[in-house]
């Protein structure tokens, strides 16, 4: 039994004599077990002089609900499946004075309790008003790590409410930083290692296991970050969960609006909340809309963004969030209950200015950069290239000026669940519920010369593609309190997983073509092998394919749990679980055409031969003989690992707390890194004409049976890879143990030291090139890659610490502070693209068992958010974030293969693995020396570790905002400004210059940050950086960052 | 926020987005600026004896104190003491020679001031964009920053540029050594010290890259006839950010005596062996002389470039070993004289010297600052070239 004495004493209107009263009141939160990540838990005791009280009547009673409860012989009670709120619990029974205690906020998936002391009924009455305006840091009794955050402390972190920056309030959490692109991780884990989940629902797309709600807060009423493992509930999260709760309506009804305009830049927001609730609470709806339009201007008032080449920061949003949460209760005291949850969102996000002169918005295609290419490099004429090059649509020439919508990603996002609950009885509930989550972001980027040649250069060209898809599921939860010590919970869930990727581009269909595979980009020449076997006239050419790509595999995902939280006693709480995870694919007969030994086919699309018999005789002898291949019977299935969960709390006095948890999860590979087919209905023209080469299939040593089946192999090896990669899951181990103190007067902290281990992570790899059983190399003896597969050859270790320190206060001063250390190392090189999302890791790499720190995680970040609240109605909120620096540097080491063999070699502009644009030593071109012992003769002059990543950037604060807010006592109307980016920072993390032209150490020469122009159209080519982007220093600084913005706002309660 | 775009996954390591773009503020991380004022220049001219026509010939060491180029990027141009006859003709092949452009009429030898990637020089020069002074030589070699390439590679084979109008033009490219000016007879304008001689033993250092052939020979001869009187090499970075001085090196032609001819040179090969030798007469008067035979592939192809040196006078027999040369395969090869120590100046190593004597009066260089005085010349004479077969 834990007692903490309150010392309030308020007196009764009757004026009754105070009595000062011992109040034994316990307010703890013990570990998240309930698996409907939607509801809590209140447990706790009522005694009497240090006697247990049987038959006592609990009643909690918050706006969203009602639940009631009786002390059993042991005066032990339990409610589960409690919404979310802030309840009054009040306790009487005869021949005692009744008490209540108010503000008890029940948060999801934890469970409160609160012990309560009873006194004989007296004729004077006191009460004690505790008010929580915070979800504090001190939590005693919760084993596995947890951050929860109500609607009071989200408007303290982000300055205001209607905020709709989730970014921004997860990384203010323990455990959470941004990364180098922008996004949150949880523990240096990766963008898509997360799982988020809404409502009780997977939140993430069926694609690349991202975010699908845009980021975008909307209707929060409590938020919880669990990095980690989390409970045996959490399922397919690599590296924690970030789970969100909707409000409810409620009686009396609630609501307020809010209207915002946002300077320099064009920004209008509207959004407006209404909960409501019928009298006798059988049916409440909760409604919320958020509506954003605005168009950003780049960096300072003096940057021409046009010159910078950079159209793309003239970008616009436009944002529409609707949700509807609509609750009906029935039957014996309202215990069932059905819940109908409707999102209905959709952000865009344009590249250029939406509201610019369309005529301004030209796009001509990336295909003239190819004509001065394959001039250059293949001393072709042009209009040779210009017969063969891909038309985009629109066009019905080459040179065609096409004029299409602005490059936008679109996201779209519409959800619905529909919930049945039933509180069985006070000590069993039970959920089931139907959910699916429609989300498929469209990401549509026409080629523009100047966006190309901008920051994001390269990834953002000439392509176009929905990506994303949709989760349907089912899943039932049961939660039972059994006696005074067990609360068991067990449950399932079976989604069907639907992936929708339409990646098109022409470009990339050149790119194949003109790499070194099956197919010659001669051949498609006039007069070449392609014209005169069509019979075409002199000077025509036969276009090449665009380049598509659309994985169909569809997954069926199914977990299973079982847990007990076990209350050993009263000071110590033990929670351990157990989980299953299991997916399997879809097996479409339609697709099984085209297998290996199938004549009728194209090629072994589907399956991925594990090994290859050989003729052993006659004409064909040692050359692969289909007939003999055998296929991976398990291509289909990734069977997950059991994964046990525990977790202890022990409380050792009242403000003292320490607790540890470990952990295994699994992550299942996202469909993205499984399936990357690509169509091959689009080169049936192709098919009939014979083939021209006879290296194709993954390994590329089986005859092509036709044109189609080698432009189809030109353009898997080249571009999109192994078809079907069996990978398994990713697996962590999870261990952190925290020490909590309460320093009294609202104010906690809590420290948590943390270890993941990481293995079997999912990671590419350019696999090596076998031609007809024999390793292929280059001149050099290096060894030729061939298409890229995915592997589970990923590997991680992460330890850091995390801090958080909370004040929680009605008036006065409150907020939160945290701190998080990242120590991760990681087998995939730092700053190598798509190092956080998707990452590859070079054979040469691999094999020596290289490990390097990551490269894109600030080891050690910061946020400090508080407010001052005064009684008079004005409220002032600062918010600083900072970091001590990102990673920056190539290193002076690189894996480099020789001769067949693997080395570690001095990083050069020969060397470099990322070629010579990502070099910071340079050899002297009349005397190099050898790659193993390089003449250097030049330096970009920056500091450099041995590996990529290696030197921190300055450290700086990357949050600086100021709210500043009044309501007067009693109105209804709330006026506030919201300053972002006070210190006017501006620049991005320094990034790499890749147009560096190097000339002594230290010492840039003219043709850096200049681009090469076009000579197709020149006067759109060209764009010279040097004068506005620093382009001729070895790191860049772009002036991406908006201003200082201010955001004016008011907003009506209701 | 917006979702991160899976492009294809297969390409991640080619699509590589830049870090951040979350409004976190950086600043530029702090460089070290190498002294360059340091580096020493050095310029010799002499005659280029070409089969009894006299032509200029020029030898320039540009180094760091540690041996090594000093400049990856460079200008140079060459003040005359006559007016530059050379026809303005823009070549009309790949690799093929350059006239000297604008400075015709003019009394230099310079080079083209480096513009934008891709933008064609509007006053293009005898040198183009790409050729710099470096450690040995005057090479096509200055580093350019195309998005693939940041630094030329000595001596690399480049392609040309085909202009909107569909001709062809030398913007942008890289050559081979060339002698500036077309010559009757001599066709082969890059000479490479290359295995195996006493310079660089029997193999080419393991550079991991099929570009590096050969060490510079140094010289570059332009077809022009030479009078007396002083030389001056300028070699500057125009249009830098980072000012780095301009170095210059002045020199005097005292003498207008060519070295005697060289007769082509006799050759035995040991057949399927893969060797042989090369029967020489180096006439008095010249006191180094080195045999540069590259060896062809039956279509034409360049293969390697090899080298034999030797110090005496007379007739004498150079060797190289078995396994040297494919048979099957031919060696073309031009006898070449010096009256000063060309090969000891190459360098070689890690720490080649900075300063080497490059002149016939074996006096070093006078330095003062970025400028230097040479004595001496440095004369060469070339035989005619022969073709043998392995």
């Amino acid at each position: 039994m834990l007692h903490r004495i309150a010392h309030a004493l308020k007196r009764s209107r009757r004026g009754i004599i105070g009595m000062a009263l011992a109040i034994a009141f316990t307010a703890s939160l013990a570990a998240p077990v309930l698996a409907d990540t939607t509801t809590g838990n209140i447990s706790g005791t009522v005694t009497a002089a240090g006697q247990p009280v049987p038959n006592v009547n609990v009643v909690a009673v918050a706006p969203s609900g009602r639940y009631t409860a009786t002390t059993d012989s042991k005066g032990f009670y339990g409610i589960v499946g409690v919404v979310p709120d802030t309840y009054n619990i009040s306790f009487s029974k005869t021949g005692f004075a009744d008490s209540s205690i108010n503000g008890v906020t029940v948060s999801a998936t934890i469970t409160m309790t609160v012990n309560q002391a009873l006194n004989p009924r007296l004729t004077t009455i006191g009460s004690t008003t505790s008010r929580s305006s915070g979800v504090s840091a001190f939590q005693p009794q919760q084993p596995e790590d947890t951050y929860s955050v109500n609607a009071n402390q989200i408007q303290t972190i982000l300055g205001k409410s209607h905020a709709v920056s989730e970014t921004s309030l997860i990384i203010s959490l323990p455990g959470a930083t941004l990364d180098s692109s922008g996004y949150p991780v949880l523990r240096g884990g990766r963008e898509n290692d997360e799982g988020f989940q809404f409502e009780g629902i997977d939140y993430t797309d069926a694609f690349t296991h991202q975010f699908v709600n845009s980021l975008a807060l909307n209707g929060v009423a409590n938020f919880q970050l669990s990095p980690g493992a989390g409970d045996a509930s959490v399922g397919n999260v690599g590296t924690g969960q970030i789970n969100a709760n909707v409000k409810r309506g409620t009686r009396p009804a609630f609501g307020s609006f809010e209207g915002d305009m946002r300077t320099p830049e064009f920004d209008h927001d509207f959004s407006g909340e209404y909960g409501w609730a019928t009298p006798n609470g059988a049916l409440s709806s909760y409604s919320s809309l958020q509506a954003e339009n605005s168009a950003f201007t780049c960096g300072r008032g003096r940057t021409d963004c046009n010159l910078i080449g950079a159209q793309i920061f003239n970008n616009s949003q436009v944002g529409r969030d609707f949700i509807e949460n609509a609750v009906y209760k029935f039957g014996r005291d309202k215990n069932q209950s059905l819940q109908l949850f409707w999102q209905n969102q959709n952000f865009e996000f344009y590249e250029n200015a939406q509201f610019a002169n369309p005529n301004s918005l030209l796009y001509r295609t990336s295909m003239p950069d190819y004509i001065g290419y394959t001039r250059t490099q293949l001393g072709l004429p042009a209009s040779f290239v210009r017969a063969v090059l891909p038309l985009q649509y629109g066009q019905t020439t080459l040179t065609d000026l096409i004029r299409r919508p602005a490059a936008s990603v679109t996201q779209p996002n519409d959800t619905l669940k529909l919930q049945y609950s039933n509180s069985l009885n006070q000590s069993t509930f039970m959920t089931m519920k139907f959910y699916k989550v429609n989300s498929t972001a469209v990401f549509d980027e026409p080629y523009a010369g100047q966006s190309c040649q901008g920051v994001l250069s390269g990834a953002n060209c000439d392509f176009f593609t929905p990506q994303g898809g949709q989760r349907t599921g089912i899943a039932a939860d049961f939660t039972k309190q059994l006696g005074t010590k067990h609360l068991l919970g067990f449950g399932a869930k079976y989604e069907f997983v639907h992936p929708i990727d339409g990646f098109q581009s022409a470009s990339l269909g050149m790119i194949a073509a003109t790499f070194n595979g099956p197919t010659d980009l001669f051949d498609f020449f006039p007069g070449q092998y392609l014209p005169t076997f069509l019979g075409l006239p002199a000077g025509v050419g036969v276009r090449v394919p665009d380049y598509n790509q659309a994985p169909v595999a569809d997954r069926h995902d199914a977990g299973f749990y079982i847990s007990d939280q076990f209350q050993a006693t009263d000071k110590l709480k033990i929670n351990v679980g157990l989980r299953l995870d299991r997916s399997s694919f879809s097996n479409y007969p339609g697709l099984r055409d085209g297998a290996f030994n199938d004549p009728n086919g194209y090629s072994s699309a589907f399956y991925l031969p594990i090994s290859t018999g050989l003729y052993t005789s006659g004409p064909l002898i040692g050359t692969p003989n289909p007939a003999l291949d055998v296929y991976n019977p398990d291509t289909r299935q990734s069977n997950s690992t059991l994964q046990p969960r525990f977790g202890m709390a022990y409380q050792f006095n009242p403000k003292n707390s320490i607790t540890f948890s470990y952990g295994r999860s699994v992550e299942l590979p996202p469909i993205a890194d499984v399936d990357f087919r690509i169509p091959r209905a689009q080169y049936a023209g192709f098919a009939g004409i014979p083939a021209s080469q006879a290296d194709c299939g993954p390994t590329a040593d089986r005859t092509c049976r036709n044109y189609a089946d080698q432009i189809y192999w030109d353009n898997a090896n080249i571009i999109g890879g192994v078809p079907i990669n069996p990978t398994k899951v990713s697996t962590f181990n999870n261990y952190d143990a925290s020490l909590q103190h309460d320093f009294g007067n609202g104010l906690s902290a809590k420290v948590t030291p943390f270890y993941r281990r990481g293995y079997d992570v999912v990671a590419l790899f350019s696999s090596p090139l076998f031609v007809g059983g024999v390793q292929q190399f280059d001149t050099n003896g290096n060894p030729l890659t061939g298409p890229s597969q995915t592997s589970n050859l990923g590997t991680s270790y992460t330890t850091g610490v995390e801090f958080y320190m909370t004040k929680t206060a009605a008036y006065g001063l409150s907020g939160s502070f945290s701190l998080t250390y990242l120590n991760e190392f990681s087998n995939v090189i730092p700053l190598s693209g798509n190092e956080d999302f998707f990452p590859s890791i070079p054979l040469v790499s691999l094999a020596q068992g290289n490990l390097y720190r990551v490269g894109f995680v600030s080891p050690f970040n910061g946020v400090l958010a508080v407010q001052y609240k005064w009684r008079n109605g004005i409220r002032i909120n600062p918010i600083i974030g900072f970091n001590v620096g990102y990673p920056i540097g190539t290193g002076l080491l690189t894996p480099y293969a020789f001769g067949g063999k693997n080395f570690n070699l001095p990083s050069t502009n020969v060397t470099n693995i990322s070629g010579s644009t990502s070099a910071t030593q340079y050899v002297d071109p009349a005397n190099p020396g050898t790659i193993f012992a390089p003449n250097i003769a030049a330096t970009r002059g920056t500091a450099e570790k041995n590996s990529p990543g290696g030197v921190l950037s300055a450290p700086r604060v990357n949050i600086a905002n100021l709210d500043f807010e009044y309501t007067k006592p009693g109105s209804r109307n709330t006026f506030g400004l919201l300053m972002s980016n006070v210190f006017n920072q501006v620049y991005s993390q320094p990034s790499f210059n890749g147009r560096y032209q190097p000339v002594a150490t230290g010492v840039s020469g003219p043709k850096s940050g200049t681009q090469s122009g076009n000579a197709f159209f020149p006067q759109l080519g060209y764009t010279n950086y040097a004068g506005f982007r620093n382009n001729n220093l070895p790191y860049l600084l772009t002036p991406s960052g908006a201003p200082t913005e201010y955001r004016f706002y008011y907003q009506l309660s209701l | 926020m917006i979702k991160r775009i899976l492009t294809v996954a297969a390409l991640g390591g080619l699509f590589a987005l830049p870090a951040c773009t979350s409004n976190q503020a950086g600043v530029e991380p702090a460089r070290t600026i190498a002294p360059t004022a340091q580096s020493q220049l050095q310029f010799q001219v002499g005659t280029a004896n070409y089969n009894g026509t006299t032509f200029l010939n020029t030898v320039v060491t540009f180094r760091q104190p540690n041996g090594l180029s000093a400049l990856l990027d460079n200008t140079p141009s060459i003040a005359i003491p006559f007016t530059n006859t050379a026809t303005s003709v823009v070549g009309a092949c790949p690799n093929c020679t350059i006239f000297a452009g604008n400075d015709t009429g003019t009394n230099q030898i310079s080079g083209t001031v480096q513009t934008a990637n891709g933008v064609i020089s509007p006053d293009p020069r005898t040198f183009p964009q790409t050729v710099g002074a470096f450690a040995y030589g005057f090479l096509a070699s200055n580093s350019a920053t195309t998005g693939a390439n940041n630094s030329t590679f000595y001596p690399s084979q480049g392609g040309v540029v085909t202009n909107p109008d569909g001709s062809l033009s030398p913007a942008f490219q890289t050559w081979r050594m060339p002698i500036y000016g077309t010559v009757a007879g001599f066709t082969q304008r890059a000479f490479y010290v290359g295995p195996p001689n006493a310079i660089v033993g029997n193999s080419l250092p393991v550079t991991g890259s099929a570009t590096f052939v050969g060490y510079p020979s140094g010289f570059t001869p332009f077809a022009i006839h030479p009078t007396a009187g002083a030389y001056v090499l300028t070699v500057g970075i125009p249009n830098s950010s980072t000012p780095v001085g301009t170095f210059t090196s002045t020199t005097n032609l005292t003498s207008l005596a060519t070295l005697p001819a060289m007769p082509a040179p006799t050759f035995v090969s040991t057949g399927l062996a893969g060797g042989g030798s090369f029967t020489i007469t180096v006439p008095a008067g010249i006191t180094e002389a080195a045999i540069f035979f590259r060896e062809l592939t039956p279509a034409g192809g360049i293969v390697a470039y090899h080298t034999l040196i030797t110090h005496a006078t007379g007739a004498q027999v150079l060797t190289y070993p078995s396994g040297t040369i494919t048979p099957g395969d031919s060696i073309s090869t031009v006898l070449i004289g010096f009256d000063y120590p060309a090969m000891e100046a190459v360098p070689v190593s890690a720490a080649p010297p900075q300063a080497p004597v490059i002149n016939n009066s074996g006096t070093a260089c006078t330095f003062s600052g970025q400028s230097s005085t040479c004595g001496g010349q440095a004369d060469i004479s070339l035989s005619p070239a022969v073709t043998f077969t392995q």
